[in-house]
């Protein structure tokens, strides 16, 4: 087994990550940037190495100080977590090189996986369906034009490196194009530092599905089944579930076949995903292969009862999948909300500051994977995802009705959150009946501005006014510290003066 | 503050929520609370469950509340939902990145982040919704655009500066 795991990422995968390690008894170090000191993956690691300034290039995407720390820690593996240089070629190449473990796939998988434009030839190649689009980069706005006059608006510019969402725009007509590509190209540099992009046609409406893959180094493949997540905001996730409500037993095996033939034809090792976008039909395209541990790897955990991130760590010490495809089944239903530092009523602007009070919530088949606490400030350098909070049920209505109350108990105060936003989320009919597909919050919730219920509005008032008697002599939270607190009139007037501490 | 006490033992607070403000009386009646809410009246018993979360009990209903004060902003969380209410007098902003005064749209930051581009450039007219700048914020790309036809009047940052929320960053002269 290995002897130290350093964990290359921050935030809520690196404190999923940490907690792996520690179970399987290997010590796991952290790195962290000038903005990341007081961050919680820092404290609940066993160690942890600064790794230079909060901008990403210079920290978090720089390999030659990742490897650096790992050798400062004398680690022998390194866990990419999801993003940063986690789907890297020239990092996984980095790690093997200098001797580490790379938790994750073949940097050769990583390569052709990891290239969008590469994997749809492969795939293509192997018979997979794929979505009409460019099999190479896209180059000047001028050349881009005819191809995109092909294809037929809309379409949708991608990042050939990339994921998640960064990089991505969909172009309506071809006035946008050149702004949009440069958009692309600029998210694209920042966050996978490759600008390269190109064009598919973009599919209205469909469903996002996505199968679960883990293969060994020893010929074994199997799926995990599917997560769907036709949720999304911004052309990213937001609500994930599994099983997916779309699939009946014949679909689910088929697109389970598909999956590991993906797999197998990109000599996959470790965990990964693949993305499919599946049309009212009932017809499946093969959109890309995310090679990572997935954000929403929680629901599977919860619907298969296996440890994906641990099973990854097995798998890259050179271990075998503990499990056959015959034994895996899935059991019950998981819905994961990612929550983000956002505003939904402003068009899900980031909202970067202080947290000022934090309570998550409890309950039976309730879990909350989450990277923040009371008093931290939230860094404006990285991805917004604060938290994830999965919930299971022996049915969907049952995970429904426990997410309903979970985000209902939830309490982050200081920042805005999607919180309130998810609840109406998971309480629409459509959502209620998995009407889902792409367009869902587009559909249902573009004029949102998260009203607040009168009724609800005069309970907050009657807190604040009781705040104000009751709490008038404690000091007051400041994000800044600026200013002295403004002064309660309880604590001048004698008679009904409580609490005053100075 | 735009509270004050009226009379002994009765304290009178305002809240200002978006546009409307709010007007709430608070007084000690025994082991309870009278609180009216614009004149509309309710019996609250309250007990403190840390420095900033209260159960409260109204006509046998239950409700948690969650204050937390920053500056003169509270923002409290109760049944799920969080309502941000502002000290009368204090300075805010809309949600909008927007605001025209006499034909001249200032563009703030909506949130603190970093300019990453100028795609106008002082002096330079623009169209109806062109966009200006673009700042990036939690590696997202957020452009703002002219409200309407006109001239840029003046660019009030640069490109890769650190900006905070609601800075000024530029001035179109909108019609000109």
């Amino acid at each position: 087994m290995l002897k130290k795991i350093l964990v290359a990422n921050r935030g809520e995968i690196a404190c999923r990550v940490i907690r792996a390690c520690r179970e399987l008894g290997i010590p796991a170090a952290a790195v962290y940037s000038e903005a990341d000191r007081a961050a919680l993956h820092v404290a609940l690691a066993d160690e942890a190495y600064f790794i230079g300034p909060p901008a990403p290039l210079e920290s978090y995407l720089s390999i030659e100080k990742i490897i650096a720390a790992a050798k400062q820690a004398g680690a022998d593996a390194i866990h990419p977590g999801y993003g940063f240089l986690s789907e890297n070629a020239a990092f996984a190449e980095a790690c093997l090189d200098a001797g580490f473990v790379f938790v994750g796939p073949t940097p050769q998988t990583l390569r052709l996986a990891g290239d969008k434009l590469g994997a749809r030839r492969t795939m293509a190649a192997a018979g997979i369906p794929i979505i009409p689009g460019m099999s190479a980069g896209a180059a000047e706005a001028r050349d881009v034009l005819a191809e995109a006059d092909r294809l037929g608006y809309p379409v949708i510019v991608k990042a050939a490196g990339g994921g998640g969402g960064k990089g991505m725009r969909v172009v309506a007509a071809p006035r946008e194009l050149e702004e949009s590509l440069a958009a692309a190209r600029r998210e694209a540099r920042g966050a996978f530092g490759d600008d390269t992009v190109y064009l598919e046609k973009y599919l209205a409406r469909p469903r996002h599905v996505e199968f679960q893959i883990m293969a060994d180094g020893h010929g074994q493949t199997v799926h995990l089944f599917e997560r769907e997540c036709s949720v999304q905001r911004r052309h990213q996730k937001i609500v994930e579930e599994s099983p997916s409500p779309a699939l009946d037993a014949d679909l689910r095996a088929r697109m389970g076949a598909a999956a590991c033939a993906v797999a197998r034809a990109c000599s996959y090792t470790n965990a990964g995903t693949v993305e499919f976008l599946l049309d009212e039909e009932g017809r499946f395209y093969f959109l890309e292969v995310n090679a990572r541990v997935q954000v929403e790897h929680p629901v599977t955990e919860l619907v298969t009862g296996v440890d994906i991130v641990k099973t990854q760590i097995v798998i890259a010490a050179g271990g075998r999948l503990p499990f056959r495809q015959e034994d895996l089944s899935q059991r019950g239903h998981a819905i994961e909300c990612r929550i983000y530092a956002e505003d939904p009523a402003t068009g899900f602007l980031p909202s970067a500051g202080r947290i000022l009070y934090l309570k998550e919530p409890r309950g039976p088949g309730v879990r909350l994977d989450g990277g923040i606490y009371s008093g931290w400030e939230v860094p404006v350098h990285y991805d917004p995802i604060l938290a994830k909070l999965i919930t299971w049920g022996a049915t969907r209505e049952e995970a429904g009705r426990r997410m309903e109350e979970a985000l209902r108990e939830y309490v982050i105060l200081g920042i805005r959150t999607v919180i309130p936003f998810l609840r109406e989320v998971i309480r629409h009919p459509a959502f209620a009946s998995g009407d889902t597909n792409t367009g869902f919050v587009g559909d249902h919730f573009a004029s949102w501005r998260g009203e607040v219920p009168e009724a609800v509005m005069e309970k907050a008032l009657a807190a604040a006014a009781v705040d104000e008697v009751l709490g008038g002599g404690r000091a007051a939270v400041s994000a800044s510290g600026e200013g002295a607190p403004a002064p309660s009139p309880w604590r001048t007037i004698g008679p009904w003066e409580t609490g005053r501490t100075g | 503050m735009g509270d004050r006490a009226n009379r002994l033992g009765v304290m009178e607070y305002e809240f200002r929520t978006g546009e409307t403000t709010r007007a709430v009386t608070i007084e000690k009646n025994g082991e309870r609370w009278r609180i009216a809410v614009d004149g509309r009246s309710m019996e609250v018993e309250a007990a403190c469950l840390d420095a900033h979360a209260y159960s409260l009990i109204v006509a046998g209903r239950t409700v948690t509340a969650v204050v937390v004060r920053d500056g003169g902003t509270r923002h409290v969380a109760v049944d799920g939902y969080v309502v941000v209410l502002e000290e009368p007098g204090a300075v805010g902003f809309t949600a909008a990145e927007e605001e025209i005064a006499e034909g001249v749209q200032i563009l703030r930051a909506p949130m603190p982040g970093k300019v990453v581009k100028i795609l106008v450039p002082e002096g330079e007219s623009v169209a109806k919704g062109q966009t200006v700048l673009v700042v990036e914020a939690m590696k997202m790309e957020h452009g703002l655009g002219a409200a309407g036809a006109g001239v840029v009047r003046k660019i009030l940052c640069a490109e890769g500066e650190s900006v905070t929320a609601h800075q000024p960053l530029a001035e179109v002269a909108i019609g000109s």
